[in-house]
């Protein structure tokens, strides 16, 4: 299947309307080191700096190479969905989108195997591998809105995983543009590759610390021909962490396994399963067996689907949203304290707790900030880790525990050979 | 081949004794010939020495002493690496973990192990097997491959097709840098802004410390397993109706093919499968899982083998009765051994759809070069086993194998493939590497190296083509290889000291 006949049939871009296109000089200071003709959006434009989407890899590795030699502050963007709390904070000079790599290069459906830019959304390639009866099973939040750049520079991940890993496990090779305009081409495009040190593993999931990632090769999955979600409903949070924990450690192996409680509704375990007909059924019977009752509600097909998409949607209007994580063994240490401090969706199976406090543009922002702090005490106390992964306060609880001394001289060391002079990590950050 | 190498100075073995004990450092030369070379015979130069810590502790104790000695060192598991990965150039002191094979701690309620790197990667799966777990990749040396090795090479097997790689298993990694300090790498999540150190130090080949307690995750014992193993006329069927049952939208744990070279060296050695001699390739097929799905999947796995013209397809679910159908494939190696002197195996990995075109490819090489060639290899992820057999006696003979092996190795790299899927550069395919990767692109590799080894004492020599490397500092004027010892060494055919392969001196 050629790119051309893909684009021509499938591409769809977000949404732009409000994007200006400026293809003069928006901010003297910057634009003089940029082509002409780069997409500029000002309505994006973050504590002035402006947003520029260059539209090849090379007018990106020139603004790399620029910022670098004049000492520049650069961020990136993707489609501005998920950014880390204080990401665009301090003096940033440029603002990096890339929503105008937006071509996909390559998909062969026998090979199970995609190549496309960052700003390619996963909305869009699962239109694409979708009409192939094929997919990539990966639901981070706000999946569909997020590009691939974006989703890969984040290491974002969701219940999926428990199956089919995070961002690190689905890429085979990437092309990064380093925080000094080398444009790397890191891993290939087989399923199977150890020519050289893994980059790719340290590029995925950096937070754009090391470049900016303009395209990357992906493993697609044949769609599951059957896929069921169960619900089970417990009165009590405690029976919903036995339970939960029951089936993590039930002989089956579970696609996704989501423990969500909070807000006063009844605390409930969600159980995705996926494969052929014959084998999910004999799944269901396995686990309802081992927890000896039969779930409360049961999804299939697409209710199954939508039921866990609307779970995407689980961060969406938080004030902020806490990440705590621990043994999967420790389930009940972390969702009680949880549920104190706001609503919990739990990744059983990882140990991962998601704690979504207050709401976006409410006026409790003190209480929030407030309410973190004693989960971050109480989760803490019982050797867990924390760390705040969305904020729309202006203050929340530093992450514990703090990068290990070895472990930070070896990530300044990396990031240096990647970013020498600094420009997408402020020196010392 | 005997390779005089660089004499221990007293210093530094008699501190190596002090750490660990007189019985776990061997300076012997007779007894240092078991660390001469890895599953790459075709490679061989006998370390300066070699140690066996029994612990973390040790570990760290013997690297720091080994590195103010300013001597290169070489960590080794059971030598069953098949890039000359754990070969101890430049006078390297090898660091070996056989010692350190206990399973520290079996966490079944998290489903987690942490093991010692010299554990064997069959006997962490038959300790966790009674409670219902297991530990996933299952390279085909697992009887004898350690953890620590299969760290260090990222290691695949059969069922990785379905399962994924080492990397995907590995929680976190306890390791002592290349200067003796000790870091915890790892299990920190994967989303926090922190780089994947752990997933960067898996595949590094040794090169970057040694890993000396591993976090790995173990997934719950399959509920049953199906195979199917089908005979086919044509090499090419066989390739077709691995991308028939890829296309079905299935996903088996396994798809192996045999070709009729290898079936024929494996029916007439004592491995005898019972394959027919006279069929152009086997393909074994394996589902595991749920066992009410199997069959279903089984049955659309013999149809698509029958529309792409197998002549025979053959089923078995027993445990005894899928051993035999395995057996072809699992003793391929061995048999080869048998029917010549030496092997050259490569892994070369191209995408599925050109398997048909790469092995028509590799079929032409052979006849061109006179060689032998037998396939055996990983159909389902385009992993190919091309193995060129041959008697490094004959020098003639030794010389088209290596000029078979570059074009073998280009033309898989020009079908949009990489030059190894899971046997790691090593020593073997450094030269190569500039085939698939820019000088950026391996600058980039040398620097984090040096991030971990700033003075390039841990594992040197790999991975990178010298001329990236530039000459390893420790190598260069370090005093335990200063010019006393360097007078001693043997100096290779260019003026450097180095291994060379043996069937070119011997």
């Amino acid at each position: 299947m050629s790119p051309e006949k893909l684009n021509g049939s499938t591409t769809v871009r977000d949404d732009e309307a409000g994007t200006e296109r400026v293809d003069g000089e928006a901010n003297p200071g910057v634009s003089a080191g940029m082509n002409g003709g780069t997409v500029v959006d000002r309505r994006q434009a973050a504590g002035g700096a402006p947003v520029v989407a260059p539209r090849t890899v090379e007018e990106l590795s020139t603004l790399m190479t620029r910022a670098s030699r004049d000492g520049r502050q650069v961020r990136c963007i993707g489609n501005a969905t998920s950014l880390p709390p204080g990401y665009l904070d301090g003096p940033v000079d440029l603002v990096l989108s890339t929503r105008a790599l937006d071509t996909v290069h390559a998909y062969d459906p026998a090979d199970l195997t995609l190549t496309a830019d960052a700003g390619v959304s996963l909305a869009q390639l699962e239109r694409l591998t979708g009409d192939q009866g094929q997919w990539l099973p990966l639901d981070p939040p706000r999946r569909a809105r997020r590009s691939l750049g974006g989703v890969l520079a984040s290491g974002a991940y969701g219940p999926l995983q428990g199956k089919f890993g995070t961002p690190r496990d689905h890429v085979l090779g990437l092309t990064l543009v380093t925080g000094d305009g080398r444009v790397l081409e890191l891993g290939g495009r087989v399923v199977k590759n150890v020519a050289g040190y893994d980059l790719v593993k340290v590029a995925v999931g950096s937070g754009g610390q090391l470049g900016i990632v303009t395209s990357a090769t992906v493993r697609l999955h044949p769609l599951p021909v059957q896929d069921v979600t169960l619900l089970y409903q417990t009165p009590r949070l405690a029976l919903a962490v036995v339970l939960a924990r029951s089936l993590a450690t039930a002989p089956v192996r579970i696609p996704a396994l989501e423990l969500l409680a909070g807000h006063g509704e009844e605390p409930t375990v969600a159980v995705r399963l996926l494969g052929s007909p014959e084998a999910v059924e004999e799944s269901e019977h396995i686990l309802n067996v081992r927890v000896g009752r039969e779930a409360s509600h049961r999804l299939k097909g697409e209710a199954s689907s939508r039921w866990f998409a609307a779970l995407e949607r689980f961060e969406d209007n938080a004030a902020a949203v806490a990440r705590v994580s621990h043994l999967p063994s420790r389930l009940g240490d972390l969702a009680e304290p949880g549920v104190e401090c706001g609503t919990v969706a739990a990744h059983v199976s990882l140990g991962v707790v998601r704690v979504a406090a207050g709401t976006a543009g409410g006026d409790d922002r003190t209480a929030v900030s407030d309410r973190l702090a004693r989960l971050r005490e109480r989760v803490v106390k019982a050797g867990a880790t924390f760390r705040v992964s969305r904020a729309n306060i202006p203050r929340w609880p530093a992450p514990e525990p703090a990068t290990a001394p070895g472990v930070l001289a070896l990530t300044r060391g990396i990031v240096d050979s990647f970013d020498p002079a600094g420009v997408l990590s402020r020196p010392g950050s | 081949m005997i390779t005089k190498v660089p004499r221990l100075a007293a210093g530094l073995a008699e501190e190596l004794i002090r750490i660990v004990g007189a019985d776990a450092v061997i300076t012997d030369p007779a007894r240092l010939m078991v660390y001469e070379s890895d599953g790459l015979t075709a490679y061989r130069c006998p370390p300066r020495a070699a140690v066996l810590p029994r612990d973390g502790d040790e570990t760290a104790r013997v690297v720091r002493a080994i590195a103010q000695a300013g001597v290169p060192f070489v960590a080794r598991g059971s030598g069953t690496g098949l890039s000359g990965g754990a070969l101890a150039v430049d006078g390297a002191v090898v660091v070996c973990t056989a010692r350190m094979n206990r399973i520290l701690e079996l966490d079944l309620h998290n489903r987690r192990a942490r093991v010692q790197p010299g554990v064997v990667n069959a006997h962490l799966t038959a300790a966790t097997r009674p409670h219902g777990l297991y530990y996933a990749p299952d390279p085909s040396s697992q009887s004898a491959c350690t953890i620590g090795g299969n760290v260090a090479e990222n290691s695949g097997g059969p069922h990785c097709l379905k399962y994924g790689v080492t990397s995907r298993y590995i929680r976190g990694l306890d390791v002592v840098l290349p200067d003796g300090s000790r870091v915890y790498l790892g299990d920190r999540g994967f989303d926090t802004g922190e780089l994947d150190l752990a997933g960067l130090f898996v595949g590094s080949e040794g090169c970057f410390g040694i890993a000396v307690e591993v976090d790995v995750e173990l997934l719950p014992l399959p509920q049953a397993t199906h195979t199917l193993l089908g005979i086919f006329e044509r090499l090419e069927d066989a390739g077709r109706a691995v991308t028939a049952i890829i296309a079905h939208g299935l996903l088996p744990a396994a798809l192996e093919i045999i070709d009729q070279a290898t079936i024929r060296a494996v029916e007439e050695s004592i491995f005898a499968a019972g394959y027919p001699t006279d069929a152009a390739a086997a393909l074994v097929v394996e589902f595991d899982g749920i066992e009410a799905g199997l069959e279903a999947e089984a049955a659309h796995a013999e149809a698509a083998c029958l529309e792409c013209g197998a002549r025979e397809v053959r089923r078995a679910t027993s445990a005894e009765a899928r051993a035999a159908l395995w057996k072809g494939r699992k003793k391929a190696f061995g048999a080869m051994g048998r029917i010549a002197p030496d092997l050259l195996v490569q892994d070369a990995t191209v995408p599925r759809t050109q398997l048909p075109d790469v092995l028509a490819k590799i079929a032409g090489i052979g006849e061109r070069y006179d060689l032998r060639v037998a396939n055996v290899f990983h159909a389902g992820d385009g992993n190919l086993h091309p193995n060129i057999l041959f008697d490094r006696r004959d020098e003639t003979e030794m010389e088209r194998v290596e000029r078979a092996s570059k074009e073998i190795m280009r033309i898989c790299v020009e079908a949009g493939g990489t030059i190894t899927g899971e046997h790691g550069v090593g020593l073997d395919k450094r030269d190569y590497m500039a085939l698939i990767h820019s000088e950026d692109t391996l600058r980039a590799m040398e620097s984090v190296r040096r991030v971990f080894d700033p003075r390039g004492v841990c594992n040197p020599g790999k991975v990178l083509p010298e001329w990236i490397r530039g000459a390893d500092p420790a190598i260069a004027g370090a005093p335990g290889a200063g010019p006393a010892d360097a007078g001693q060494a043997e100096v290779g055919t260019d003026g450097t000291r180095k291994a060379v392969p043996a069937g070119a001196t011997a």
